[in-house]
């Protein structure tokens, strides 16, 4: 009983102490703003490591979300709901809901433990203390960009995935469901609000945050050798999921209640 | 103001275990200090608490007569920026080509145009006889080439301190030969003050000028490196002859 309780309150402890961790670091990040326009640079080459990489998985990923999100729309409508909503169905769950929840998991996976890998090492084989011998701000030079370059990136992923999902789910509809196609867009127009859109791409961002935030603080504050990095990349994994998770729905609350609700 | 590093009752732990117990030492400007001691006995840790990268329990330090115990971050930079420092495994960029890990501290701190920088970073590469491995990147290099490259890194920015922390360790007896002399010419020809921790007493000899040994957290010897040679008795001699039974613990 004092095992179990002592265990709890042990990962208790260490996940406020990264909650703790992850907020000081925002802060750090926020104050290395006034750099950006010297670290240009540094964030277009986190940009096309963070974005044009992920293209592959988003597209599967976002394919197959929104084929799966089509036939199970369908499966549910049965004969009670026409068929012109489909595509209504299909666009507003994959803009409000799937595309950024979804891009941001398996973006977060790689992203994160990629983010948190990359630091772990430099830290681990001395390489932050040298940027710190050259009084090099790692904060700056490290963290920095990859928090902009995610918070850029991931609304970008976002679009892209919303874009294929329904590309995807328009095949899916046409091609198995024997959906005409104009019923399948006509339902897209029908019902479409620019802010289920935009409330998506505010989400996105939030993630991109929580992504970065995750495999910095992880990165950088990792030890011990190749195990060290190893659970390092895991922790940011894990953090950055659960985060995404619970923001998600503390956004959506935000957004759609509060912000765009009647 | 007392040009070069005053180290005053310097205390370091990590949780229980007493790394530095209250080391007094004083390393003059010009100089090539050489600190001595067995694995584990906070050598290294020294070196970092000079520059600000450790915090020290209890103690001070001073560079230049400015107190480094207790700097703000700004400060410890503004410091830092007069030292250099080859690390233990290289600590080489990874993701950086040879040229662009030399260049970096040039092209962060000065508004040099980038033709300026390659041209200082090729210079460097050449000092340290590596005049062709400006492309490749750290992975690509052997073990002695990663610490030249790291020693061109260290002297592009003509800092007035260098740190050597295990600069030989893990390389064969003729690269650590190679190394030795670089380092003992480089100093020469920069004039910098160089503090270098080894417990390589071959590397010692031949790029110290006055040695400190450090045991249990305290300094038992210093003197210049004919003290130490010439001397017949004593921890420093133990530790030359690399004999296991004295009063320096085998373990």
């Amino acid at each position: 009983m004092w095992i179990v309780l002592e265990r709890l309150g042990g990962s208790v402890l260490s996940t406020l102490v990264d909650l703790g961790r992850l907020g000081l670091l925002l802060l750090q990040i926020l104050r290395a703003f006034l750099a950006i326009p010297r670290s240009m640079g540094l964030i277009f080459r986190q940009m096309l490591i963070i974005g044009n990489g992920s293209i592959p998985l988003v597209l599967v990923t976002s394919v197959f979300t929104g084929a799966v999100a089509t036939v199970q729309a369908h499966y549910q409508f049965q004969d009670y709901v026409p068929l012109r909503f489909l595509g209504t169905v299909v666009a507003k769950s994959v803009m409000i809901e799937l595309g950024p929840a979804l891009t941001a998991l398996v973006v977060g996976a790689r992203v994160g433990a990629s983010i948190a890998a990359e630091l772990g090492t430099m830290k681990v084989t001395e390489q932050i203390d040298a940027l710190e011998m050259m009084a090099i701000d790692p904060v700056r030079y490290l963290a920095m960009p990859r928090f902009v370059a995610a918070c850029i990136m991931l609304p970008m992923l976002t679009i892209f995935s919303d874009a294929v999902a329904i590309l995807g789910g328009l095949f899916v509809a046409i091609n198995a469901l024997d959906v005409a196609p104009k019923i399948f867009i006509d339902g897209l127009r029908l019902l479409f609000q620019a802010q289920d859109l935009w409330g998506g791409l505010i989400k996105a961002l939030c993630f991109g945050a929580i992504i970065a935030l995750s495999g910095c603080v992880h990165g950088l504050n990792s030890r011990g050798g190749a195990a060290g990095v190893g659970e390092a990349a895991m922790r940011a994994v894990v953090m950055s999921s659960l985060l995404v998770l619970v923001t998600n729905y503390v956004l959506a609350a935000v957004i759609f209640q509060l912000i765009f609700g009647n | 103001m007392a040009d070069g590093i005053t180290i005053k009752n310097l205390h370091k732990s990590f949780g229980s275990l007493v790394v530095l117990d209250g080391v007094d030492l004083r390393i003059e400007r010009g100089e090539q200090r050489v600190i001595l001691g067995r694995s584990g006995q906070g050598k290294s840790v020294m070196l970092k608490l000079i520059v600000g990268l450790l915090e020290a329990d209890q103690g001070t330090i001073e560079v230049d007569g400015e107190l480094v115990t207790g700097m703000k971050r700004k400060q410890l930079y503004a410091m830092r920026r007069r030292f250099s420092m080859v690390f233990q495994g290289g600590a080489l960029f990874d993701s950086m080509t040879v040229l662009e890990n030399v260049g970096l501290g040039l092209s962060e701190h000065t508004k040099l145009p980038t033709s300026e920088i390659h041209r200082r970073a090729k210079r460097a590469l050449d000092m340290v006889e590596l005049p062709d491995a400006g492309e490749s990147l750290p992975a690509e290099l052997s073990g002695g080439m990663r610490k030249r490259a790291s020693l061109a890194r260290a002297i592009v920015t003509e800092p007035d301190y260098i740190l050597y922390d295990e600069p030989t360790t893990g390389l064969d007896p003729i690269t650590s030969d190679a190394i030795n002399r670089l380092i003992r010419q480089l100093d020469d020809e920069l004039g910098a003050t160089s503090l270098v921790v080894t417990h390589d007493m071959t590397s010692a000899f031949t790029v110290g000028e006055r040695f400190a040994l450090l045991n249990h957290g305290e300094v038992i010897f210093e003197g210049t490196a004919d003290e130490a040679r010439s001397a017949t008795e004593g921890p420093i001699k133990q530790f030359i002859d690399g004999d296991s039974t004295g009063s320096i613990d085998s373990f």
